[in-house]
């Protein structure tokens, strides 16, 4: 009986490619499933002046972001700002978007944003950028 | 001389076992394979997760990244077990394969190879470096392939994610890739020369140990022992110069990686100053790098590994391409009538020596038992060895009943031609299977009548489980008288028309000789006979006599008129 149960876990594991080959599939199968169906935030960072409480965005009109996030220092903090329809205004291919309170005082009048612009899947930002935004 | 193996020598001799078990071997590197892009592409999912979470506190996508990531992991062990089932598969049957096409190979080997042969060199090669073969093809081979693509992958990532570090990387690896072929082809004659020392030391020690009663007979332990040390002394000679070699290439090749190491140290400071790089690029970064660093010192050990293992392989290389039997061209059936054995013209001499034989005549009645009397080396032995098939004359022929032998099978040729030696090999097992050794097919009545006829009836009575009990090292020890009784009865089994006696009672002393001479009369009636031997009894026993001196025929004719008229007889037994 062990002889034959043993025989049985050979040929599953050792001598029949089925098991193992249907295992490797399903890897694969769930690692793309999973990547192609998680959608990351695709980045952009700008470098701005606040000027009268506002940040403006050049050739950045099209962008419709629901939050932004405003740092000095990203390794240090980065902060996320809801952004309101009102807080937006478009000139001249530029955005504008009024900060009226931030919840840090920058040292200087340059900071970051980053501005979420559109999404892709995880798939194309691990295996094709790199794991890059 | 047999060829030097290569890499791509020893890949191309591995081939065919290879081939053999190609699924198995696929699906080994199909496991690993997966292995190593989980490991390429787990860094860069963790650090997406790492800046998505920290910068961005987007805690589904943590959450996600993180779950699928402990599922994959999960799925990478199982798939790690079912390679690692591969791998002890194909360690038990690949390596059995090879051990047992090298056992044949030692079995068919031609007796001019097996004298060279050592025998604790050959056991060596048949236990220890068969299974270097596998492990040769699953680490130089399929792992080396999967991390060399690994590297291609972890570059080719690395520049996307920036070119600077890209280029330090490709700056890096050939420097580290130089060293390692550098040291791989020192190591490589290095291990030649330790093989080579431990075959000797092998074979040197396995005689010892089987002789170790003379040995202190002889008085010669202390000798011995300082043989013993002399052998180890230069084995730790060559390990130490291996050993030295290997620790300089890892260090070499550490100190390569150190370099380059501490210089991503310091582009990613650079960068990280200057706000262009996330904890997430960082941790890829530092990821890949000790990745590239590991494949790296893997590529050097592995090349050295393989010169280490390249030596050993070419010792079983050069056993499979030992001259062969199976090169022996006859194919016909010995049918013998009269048993008749003509020698004609014979030239032989053994491997870098001087002709023994040359042109050597000596015809043999059918039926007749001839003794073959002469001084040591004098080519007796040969002859009885060249009948059965072991040398082949390099001139003339030997022809029994008019057939040429070189024209039939050896099986056949063995199956007509017995020799009993003096030392008659008695396995470590029952008497039953000792005496099967003459013809596995006997039945239990021919067993019977076998040992009845050699005398061994009275021997097998007396034991408890008759001729089931076990016999040798493990077993009853058995007399000289009686292991020859043993060769008589295997002899009867046999049944060949021709039997060679050589020096079969040497050993013996001169009651039990005389017995055993009794149970021959009836086992030589109508058979031929060539009774090689020093003892006069011996020769008595014989109708016609040869005497041969430093491959000459001196004198052939009645037993009983020669010792009378012949001087060379004479001498030789010492008669005035």
């Amino acid at each position: 009986m062990r002889k034959k149960y043993a025989n049985l876990f050979v040929k599953m594991t050792a001598k029949s490619p089925l098991l193992f080959l249907l295992l490797i599939l399903l890897s694969v199968l769930f690692l793309f499933g999973v990547t192609l169906t998680t959608k990351v935030d695709v980045i952009k960072t700008y470098n701005v002046k606040i000027e009268n409480d506002k940040i403006c965005i050049q050739n950045a009109s099209d962008f419709m972001p629901d939050e932004v996030y405003v740092y000095e220092n990203r390794n240090e903090a980065v902060y996320k700002i809801k952004i309101e329809p009102e807080m937006l205004s478009r000139e001249n291919n530029s955005l504008e978007i009024s900060v009226n309170q931030l919840s840090f005082i920058p040292q200087s009048d340059y900071v970051y944003i980053d501005i979420p612009v559109q999404k892709i899947t995880l798939f194309r930002r691990v295996f094709i950028q790199g794991g890059k935004f | 001389m047999n060829k030097k193996l290569t890499y791509f020598s020893t890949v191309k001799f591995l081939s065919k076992y290879i081939f053999a078990y190609k699924r198995n071997y696929i699906m080994f590197a199909i496991g690993w394979l997966f292995d190593i892009l989980l490991s390429i592409f787990t860094p860069i999912m963790f650090a997406v997760m790492i800046d998505e979470i920290v910068y961005y506190q987007n805690v589904s996508v943590f959450l996600k990244i993180s779950i699928s990531l402990v599922i994959m992991i999960l799925l990478a062990c199982i798939v790690h077990f079912f390679t690692q089932q591969q791998y002890a598969y194909l360690q038990i049957m690949y390596a059995f394969e090879i051990k047992k096409d090298l056992f044949n190979a030692a079995q068919y080997a031609k007796a001019e190879a097996l004298a060279d042969m050592q025998a604790g060199d050959a056991l060596n090669t048949i236990q220890s470096h068969a299974f270097e073969c596998m492990v040769f093809v699953i680490r130089n081979i399929i792992h080396t392939v999967n991390h060399f693509f690994a590297l291609i992958f972890y570059v080719i990532y690395i520049f996307v994610i920036g070119w600077q570090f890209g280029l330090l990387m490709l700056v890096g690896i050939p420097l580290s890739v130089y060293a390692t072929i550098k040291f791989g082809r020192i190591t490589r004659r290095c291990n030649d020369e330790y093989n080579s020392v431990y075959g000797n030391y092998s074979g040197w020690l396995m005689e010892r140990l089987s002789a170790l009663q003379d040995i202190r007979l002889l008085n010669a332990q202390e000798a011995e022992e300082k043989k013993f040390t002399g052998f180890q002394k230069k084995l730790f000679h060559r390990e130490n110069q291996n050993s030295v070699i290997k620790l300089s290439a890892q260090n070499v090749v550490q100190t390569i990686n150190f370099v380059v190491q501490m210089s991503v140290y310091a582009l990613c400071a650079f960068f990280a100053c200057k706000g262009e790089m996330t904890i997430g690029v960082l941790t890829i970064i530092l990821a890949f790098f000790a990745n590239i660093k590991k494949t790296v010192v893997f590529f050097s050990d592995y090349f050295i590994e393989a010169q280490k293992r390249i030596s050993r392989i070419q010792r079983v290389y050069d056993l499979f391409n030992l001259p062969s039997e199976k090169e022996w061209k006859g194919s016909e059936k010995l049918h013998i009538t009269d048993g008749k054995i003509e020698f004609q013209n014979i030239t032989f001499g053994y491997k870098d020596k001087q002709e023994l034989f040359q042109k050597f005549s000596l015809d043999i009645e059918g039926g007749r038992k001839v003794a073959l009397v002469g001084k040591s080396g004098s080519g007796k032995t040969t002859l009885a060895y060249m009948l059965a098939g072991f040398y082949k004359p390099g001139q003339g022929r030997v022809t029994i009943d008019g057939k040429d032998i070189s024209d039939c099978s050896l099986k056949s040729l063995r199956q007509n031609v017995g020799i009993v030696q003096q030392d008659v090999l008695v396995f470590d097992g029952t008497i039953r299977s000792n005496l099967l050794l003459g013809r596995k097919d006997a039945s239990e009545q021919e067993i019977t009548d076998a040992y009845e006829r050699a005398g061994l009836g009275e021997l097998i009575r007396s034991l408890d489980k008759g001729i089931d009990t076990v016999i040798g090292t493990k077993g009853v020890g058995l007399s000289g008288g009686q292991k020859q009784r043993i060769a008589i009865a295997r002899i009867y089994l046999k049944n060949p028309q021709i039997i060679v006696f050589d020096e079969a009672t040497s050993a013996l002393d001169s009651e039990t000789e005389a017995l055993i001479h009794d149970s021959w009369k009836s086992a030589l009636a109508g058979r031929t006979a060539l009774v090689i031997s020093h003892r006069l009894s011996s020769v008595m026993m014989c109708e016609k006599t040869a005497v041969i001196e430093d491959g000459v025929l001196l004198e052939y004719g009645d037993t009983k008129e020669l010792l009378e008229s012949s001087d060379a007889l004479k001498t030789l037994f010492a008669m005035s």
